[in-house]
């Protein structure tokens, strides 16, 4: 992947945002110089633990939350300090899938009226035309057209996930941003709902930003993937190239964390275990922000935050990585 | 450890520990088993800590309740618990509350807590699946040493099968309120009996699994427990369901001590 996209306008980038709270009267830094582009057709998958700071950026994007610094873009237009009144069309380009399925659909509304919505909002379809788009979206989804009169109360949370996603796509979004949409299902519903993802994507062409925890989901399912540790980025490569041949110690360490569903490979295995606990975002470690966890930080992590800097088919935040000239951190074991 | 709800009873079967009956103790004779000879850590550790009083006071009282020590030995010993369990600055941070904990040293906190008496049974229910994957990482591998130290048997509750891989010897699959198999992990993981873990194993999107393929997926939703399928619990969504499977299958001995809540493995018991 990767190069023969390059040549086209990104459909989404971040440059250099930093977003930055204040709570309980102490700042709290969400997100550190954040920049990264999403390509037509592409899936990026933004991973990170909690506190990382990836729902923020849904939120910055959405301008659901406003950036304290830095530009978005959306397909080449800036899009950061647009009114309200303006950003409303765009809204309907970007649409959200949230994490609770339970708590993100109206029960007092139908199926149906929940899919109307939008298209009443956005002005999109009229009476009659509306109620075929409904019933087309349903299939699409893998619902039947009975469900339409149906209340979210009557589905199961895999099926509340199928209608949050018909929501999103009945205005003909442009970029789908999925925030952590599967992990609140259980194991043998997640898989329905990621290859129904996976499929209309490659259907209506469409790109996808999928911000999950678990690793091996978010390489099920995207071409590209971004790694983030305390509301920066340390690491962004295509997705063959993050998992065979990960350089920085954080990314090495969250893929040498998750437990293989197989115990013969596990009995042998050798874990990174990184000490100590996530630093709180109101008061960031100095210099690189993961230093306080990583074996192999040196003076200058503590001192000076490292840039992400590009390495081929890599890019990477860690001073030992560029002191290195593109190695991989030699953590993971051989 | 008898804590049902008043509106759950235990209506036939027994539970042993040790060969002793639990299901026949007082409330009396259980609350000293319960803390002492059987300890339970759970999902949330901050709902399982009391939050208006510090860590070490919480776990002095269980080893004051059970082990009759004094006030001042009792903290003692709760700073060594803490400190077993590599809480930094132990002694500082016996007197501090559970808000002041991240959750993974909460985890901890609960930890040393249900190890303070040293139980033969520790019972962990989705013990990091509140946790993020390094914590989860510090975790399991803080549990393992734990029960090589202290040779208790160790009860996981979980939904991830990672989890499980990683640290048991044996498992039970559950469905729909039954076991549905049983067996050595290598043997579950390498050749599920029961075809309910098969689709369960097929269906997790692996690290190193193929991308280039949709994931195998189970049809339909798991039943509700009010509503069960007279016969095998599994038959609705099993894709390979026959006749038989409108009655419910027994428990069958597919070798090796592996056991199969399925007509398809009737053939192979040895009975």
């Amino acid at each position: 992947m990767g190069n023969e996209m390059r040549t086209t306008t990104p459909l989404l980038e971040l440059r250099e945002v930093t977003k930055q709270f204040v709570r309980s009267g102490l700042p709290v830094r969400a997100l550190e110089g954040v920049s990264f582009s999403i390509y037509p057709g592409e899936t990026l998958g933004l991973v990170g633990e909690s506190g990382s700071g990836k729902t923020t950026i849904a939120r910055t994007i959405l301008r659901l939350t406003e950036p304290s610094t830095g530009h978005i873009f959306f397909a080449g237009r800036d899009i950061t300090h647009l009114s309200q009144r303006a950003l409303r069309p765009l809204r309907r380009e970007m649409q959200l899938i949230f994490q609770d399925p339970y708590a993100s659909l109206n029960p007092r509304m139908t199926v149906e009226a929940i899919l109307a919505e939008p298209l009443i909002v956005h002005g999109i379809a009229s009476r009659s035309a509306r109620r075929e788009r409904i019933a087309e979206l349903l299939d699409l989804v893998g619902l039947a057209p009975e469900h339409a009169r149906r209340y979210p109360h009557e589905f199961s949370g895999g099926q509340r996930q199928r209608i949050g996603i018909a929501r999103a796509l009945s205005v003909h979004p442009r970029l789908l941003i999925a925030d952590e949409p599967v992990s609140a299902l259980d194991v043998s519903i997640q898989a329905q709902v990621l290859n129904l993802l996976r499929t209309l994507q490659e259907k209506l062409g469409l790109t996808l930003l999928f911000i999950a925890h678990d690793l091996a989901v978010v390489r099920h399912i995207s071409t590209r993937v971004a790694v983030m540790y305390l509301g920066a980025l340390c690491e962004v490569a295509a997705r063959d190239t993050l998992y065979g041949r990960p350089l920085h110690p954080y990314t090495q360490a969250l893929l040498s964390a998750i437990p293989y569903p197989d115990p013969v490979r596990e009995r042998g295995r050798r874990r990174i275990i990184l000490s100590g606990d996530i630093p709180s975002r109101v008061a960031p470690p100095s210099g690189c922000r993961f230093h306080t966890r990583c074996p192999l930080a040196f003076a200058r992590c503590a001192s000076e935050e490292p840039a992400l800097r590009s390495y081929a088919d890599h890019q990477v935040a860690c001073h030992w990585v560029q002191e290195h000239d593109g190695q991989p951190a030699p953590l993971l074991p051989g | 450890m008898r804590l049902l709800p008043p509106n759950a009873h235990m209506t036939g079967g027994e539970i042993l520990l040790a060969g002793e009956a639990l299901h026949r103790k007082s409330e009396r004779a259980m609350r000293e088993i319960r803390g002492a000879k059987i300890a339970m850590i759970f999902q949330d550790p901050m709902t399982a800590l009391n939050p208006v009083l510090s860590v070490g006071e919480q776990i002095a009282e269980v080893l004051r309740v059970h082990r009759g020590y004094s006030r001042s030995d009792a903290w003692q010993k709760a700073i060594e618990a803490l400190r077993l369990v590599d809480i930094p600055d132990a002694a500082k941070r016996a007197h501090d509350y559970p808000h002041h904990f991240s959750g993974g040293m909460r985890q901890r906190v609960l930890i040393a807590m249900a190890l303070a008496c040293e139980p033969d049974v520790l019972i962990a229910d989705e013990p990091t699946t509140a946790l993020d994957v390094t914590i989860q990482a510090q975790i399991l591998a803080l549990m393992q040493e734990m029960q090589a130290r202290l040779g208790m048997a160790l009860l996981i509750i979980t939904h991830d099968l990672g989890v499980v891989a990683q640290i048991c010897d044996e498992v039970l699959v559950m469905y729909g309120g039954a076991i549905v198999e049983y067996g050595r992990a290598e043997k579950i993981f390498s050749q599920p009996a029961m075809p309910y873990t098969h689709a369960l194993l097929a269906s997790l999107p692996r690290i190193d699994g193929n991308v280039h393929e949709l994931l195998a997926t189970i049809d339909g939703q798991p039943p509700r427990l009010s509503e069960l399928p007279s016969g095998c619990v599994f038959a609705p969504r099993c894709p390979q369901r026959f006749a038989r499977c409108a009655q419910r299958p027994p428990l069958f001995d597919v070798g090796e001590s592996h056991l199969s809540r399925c007509w398809l493995a009737a053939a192979s018991d040895g009975q």
